[in-house]
């Protein structure tokens, strides 16, 4: 992922207005292609239907004004890909006007003619706007080289099918794009508004808790809001994603009529929102994930100097990840099991105890 | 409210100093250093230690006894509750009055004698302190050796009596889990301490004191009838309290000066109405004395004594023997003179110019000063600290070499996947991912196949993202439905109202209200018994605290029965509907109280089972 060269494809952007609504918005999209969510999501949608409609999606954000860009990434099992715009492509060779300038533009990039771009190997379609095109065709082919290239030992792990995918590296890198396409925090304030939006099918990002956290808190501070588009499972840090940086959280109930979500919730951008009332839901899951076995915890313990969070307390009495050495003596309260009988048996069945003889109460080990 | 107030007295033919100390409500003689001399002085014979120092509770003094005006020797008695009698002898007429006042106006807290003892004639004066501890409980509670331990705030039960008192909602939790529910009131308190701890030290907070004068505003009206006898043509309104009286007397002692020698002939209210009018009164506020100020032949007597009511004189003498810090003392620091470098001296250095400002900004100062040593602890500080204090203001940070700045240095150990192990976290998958094992490469495949299928045209693959109508439509009430709760929670909290929707009547909402709070109660309790791993508490204390825990539950579920008969529609349909609806406002609580009672049941049963198991085997053995 860090071969991606932008020095070709960076477009430049016309006049940066001070004023937000007349900023140009990007859209960074995450698709998740991991095999094993999309296998078990087959019945509702499939890859293929989801990537039509987001490709619809996308275009209507092209639409809606001359200088909007897209980009699209992959989440991949084990790496991540640049869906579009792909790093050493040069879009401006595939039709005689470039869309980095777009903004100079008028319509009449509308082609007309019925050629082929025969280097793609796809049959080009006359009345498409080019730059849809450009954006549909890219996916596309990249998409399908993404899962050709994917081998079964890739997917897999320990033996198993991997459940998991690299969404935290793939909001790291649409963070990364978007920092460089708004020229960074300067004096003029960024040159477009950007957001992501993440289309997720997998449940289990436990352990990418920390990444992922990390990419919240980038992305907050870089007023990005991440959108979540779920199907499938609830996945508690992307609540979190969506609540912190004011994204929608979506969890498609019907995920056939994913391109009507799209549509109705995802299109406007962050200037637009202010104004509506944004559909995502109100109640969020704030749990996080323990350090030491990746589960998702209700309440845990945490570490007083690196706050660390455990599901349990450490069984060698420091922390993990810091090495600081805990006061024995509050492990042991800690680690102090509930007694709720004595002793002496009850007679009767009832739960009435009689205190007696406390002192040599046994150490009872309760359930887990 | 009062400064600690010190005057030299004598106690069994001794010498020594007595301290009437508000803040920690005691009245204290100790002996000076000095040996004694025994031929001075008639002590008294009150009990108490002889040798060392005598200690009075405010609270526990029952009589003020002063020796008449006509008697050759100064003397205070005081009687306390416990009928001992202490007197002491003071140096002078006007020491004893002050002692008389403060340890009245302590005691009292109709503090009226304040302002009449001085002009009173010197008869006994009695007070009632009964009726001032009574008054004002919270003087009960200050005393800082009231201990803040857990135990000691447990065990004291009228701060906690004062506390449910300033506390509405916490009284009306106590009321309805201790006295409605049989809670133990330590069960209560105990998840409660560090409120406590609270209150006890807000009890202990006390105003400190302030400059007076500055908040007596009298107002000047024009009115023909002046009846005052201020001044001509303008009548002055001032209000004073005895308590603002007896502390404008403890500020400036040249005021009680003035009304003692002057009362008698004067009325008071003459007095008071001709001292805001007067020039002293504008010197001590810190104002400029105009010229076409009204002169006055009785207040300006005491123009030329300071705050204090000495003269010049008199001062001068004072801090001859005062100590004064090396730091500030201009004569020590002679060779340090910075005029001999040229320099010209501070404006409050130079003696000729600004007579009038000087004398203001002393006048400041020295109030200012005092109001600062009357706070308890500040007046203690020692002179080598405190100049050590204004060495280390005066210091320049810049110059100080810069210390480096020592981080805790945290090696933290990442790895890629969990720490201890990488699959313990993913035992419940494991299932599910063993039925796929087969399935990977077929995944893989059909996706592929899925998409090269549409690679037929774009346009095709387009329009196979465009479902069923019935499919949008679904989608798009979910979207709506979404839009509209969050609308309503919008609106909701632009008018102020916490709950999602109006939940239902009052009275329903109000019972659930309370069943929840008391719920939540309970459960602190029983989760903070069971997890203490304390036999002793939670053997004893959980029957109990679980049998509310299931009666909550009940209460609750009949809060929602109720409201839903009563809402009474025949619709059974309608009426699951409402239940439901009502039911979802407490639904996390009555799980929560669910759990917590399956746990405490669970854990008996299993213990109870491993118990049986040892002892059969013991039996055995």
């Amino acid at each position: 992922m860090n071969a991606v060269d932008g020095s070709s494809h960076v477009p430049q952007v016309g006049f940066a207005s001070a004023l937000e609504e007349e900023l140009p918005s990007l859209l960074v999209l995450i698709l998740d292609t991991s095999p094993l969510g999309w296998g078990t999501q087959s019945p509702p949608i499939s890859l293929h239907e989801a990537v039509a409609s987001l490709l619809i999606f996308i275009n209507s954000h092209l639409a809606l004004n001359h200088s909007n860009e897209a980009a699209v990434i992959a989440s991949h099992t084990n790496c991540i890909k640049y869906l579009y715009p792909v790093p050493g492509e040069d879009y401006s060779t595939l039709a005689p006007k470039s869309t980095a300038t777009s903004g100079t533009e008028s319509s009449e990039e509308m082609i007309t003619n019925g050629q082929s771009n025969g280097e793609n190997g796809i049959p080009n379609d006359a009345s498409m706007y080019r730059q849809f095109r450009v954006v549909n065709e890219s996916v596309m082919k990249q998409l399908e080289l993404l899962l050709l290239g994917t081998s079964t030992s890739d997917i897999e792990h320990n033996g198993k099918i991997s459940d998991t995918t690299l969404i935290s590296g793939a909001l790291s890198t649409s963070l990364a794009y978007i920092n460089r396409l708004a020229g960074g925090v300067n004096d003029n304030g960024p040159k477009l508004r950007a957001r992501i939006l993440v289309v997720s099918v997998c449940s289990d990002l436990a352990s990418q808790y920390v990444s992922i956290m990390n990419c919240i808190f980038a992305a907050q501070k870089m007023k990005v809001p991440i959108d979540i588009c779920k199907i499938g499972n609830d996945t508690v840090f992307l609540q979190q994603a969506a609540d912190t940086t004011g994204g929608v959280y979506m969890h498609l109930e019907h995920p056939r009529g994913m391109i009507q979500y799209l549509m109705t919730a995802f299109l406007p951008d962050r200037a637009l929102r202010k104004h509506l009332v944004i559909p995502t839901q109100s109640s969020i899951d704030f749990r996080a994930a323990c350090f030491c076995h990746n589960r998702i915890v209700d309440i845990g313990y945490v570490c007083n100097i690196c706050l660390s969070i455990y599901c349990q307390p450490p069984a060698d009495g420091s922390c993990a990840i810091c090495d600081t050495i805990f006061d024995p003596k509050e492990l042991a309260d800690l680690l102090k099991k509930p007694v709720v009988v004595t002793t002496t048996v009850p007679k009767n069945k009832t739960k009435k105890k009689k205190k007696k003889d406390s002192d040599a109460t046994p150490n009872f080990t309760p359930g887990p | 409210m009062q400064a600690p107030f010190s005057v030299p007295a004598l106690y069994s033919g001794k010498k020594g100093t007595i301290r009437v100390s508000s803040g920690r409500n005691v009245v204290e003689w100790s002996p000076s250093v000095a040996p004694i001399d025994s031929n001075k002085g008639s002590g008294g014979n009150g009990g108490g230690p002889v040798n060392g120092t005598v200690v009075i509770r405010l609270d526990d003094i029952a009589g003020l006894q002063a020796s008449p005006a006509t008697h050759a020797k100064a003397r205070l008695r005081i009687t306390t509750t416990s009928h001992t009698q202490f007197t002491f002898e003071v140096p002078t007429r006007a020491n004893l009055e002050a002692l008389k006042a403060v340890l009245a106006s302590n005691a009292a807290s109709s503090s009226s004698s304040a302002a009449q003892s001085p002009s009173a004639p010197l008869t006994p004066a009695p007070t009632t302190p009964g009726a001032a501890s009574k008054s004002d409980p919270t003087r009960k509670l200050a005393i800082p050796t009231r201990g803040l331990s857990d135990a000691d705030l447990l065990a004291d039960q009228a701060l906690q009596i004062s506390f449910l008192k300033s506390n509405g909602d916490l009284q009306q939790q106590f009321l309805d889990a201790v006295v409605g529910q049989q809670l133990p009131p330590d069960e209560f308190w105990r998840t409660r301490i560090p409120l406590l701890r609270m209150h006890s030290l807000v009890l202990a907070q006390r105003r400190g004191p302030y400059n007076v004068l500055a908040t007596v505003k009298p107002v000047t009206t024009t009115q023909s009838e002046a009846t005052g006898g201020g001044g001509g043509t303008a009548q002055v309104k001032v209000s004073l309290s005895p308590d603002k009286i007896r502390d404008i007397f403890l500020q400036y002692p040249v005021v009680r000066r003035a009304y003692d020698e002057n009362v008698p002939p004067l009325a008071e209210t003459t007095f008071w109405s001709r001292f805001f009018l007067s020039k002293l009164c504008r010197k001590l506020r810190g104002e400029k004395i105009g010229l076409n100020d009204a002169p006055d032949n009785v207040m300006d007597k005491y123009l030329d004594l300071d705050e204090d009511g000495m003269t010049a004189e008199q001062r001068e003498l004072e801090n001859e023997n005062a100590k004064i810090m090396r730091f500030v003392d201009v004569e020590a620091n002679e060779m340090d003179d910075s005029q001999r470098a040229g320099n010209r001296p501070d404006i409050t250095m130079r003696q000729t110019t600004h007579k009038d400002t000087l004398s203001i900004i002393r006048t400041i100062n020295k109030l200012s000063q005092k109001i600062v040593e009357s706070v308890e602890g500040e007046a203690q500080q020692p002179l080598e600290a405190q100049e050590q204090l204004k060495l280390r203001e005066l210091a320049l940070e810049d110059l100080e070499p810069v210390t480096e700045v020592s981080h805790v240095e945290l090696h933290l150990h990442r790895s890629t996947d969990s720490l201890y192990s990488s699959t313990a976290g993913k035992d419940v998958d494991a299932a599910a991912n063993d039925a796929n094992d087969s399935r990977a490469s077929k995944v893989l495949d059909s996706m592929i196949d899925s998409l090269s299928n549409s690679s037929g045209s774009i346009h095709e693959l387009l329009s196979s993202a465009v479902p069923s109508s019935s499919t949008i439509s679904r989608a798009q009430s979910q979207v709506f439905h979404l839009i509209h709760s969050r609308r309503r929670t919008e609106e909701n909290r632009h008018n102020g109202d916490d709950s999602d929707t109006p939940a239902s009547d009052a009275v329903t909402l109000r019972d659930m209200k309370l069943s929840h709070t008391t719920a939540i109660e309970f459960l602190h309790h029983f989760w903070s018994a069971l997890l203490s791993g304390e036999p002793s508490r939670s053997v004893s204390a959980l029957p109990l605290l679980v049998t509310s825990v299931e009666k909550s539950k009940t209460r609750l579920e009949a809060v929602v029965d109720r409201h839903v008969s009563s809402n009474a529609s025949q619709d059974p349909a309608k009426m699951a509907q409402e239940k439901k609806r009502v039911q979802g406002y407490v639904q996390i609580t009555l799980d929560a109280l669910q759990s917590a009672a399956k746990t405490y049941h669970d854990l008996v049963k299993e213990q109870q089972a491993a118990l049986t198991a040892a002892q059969s085997e013991n039996k055995y053995a």
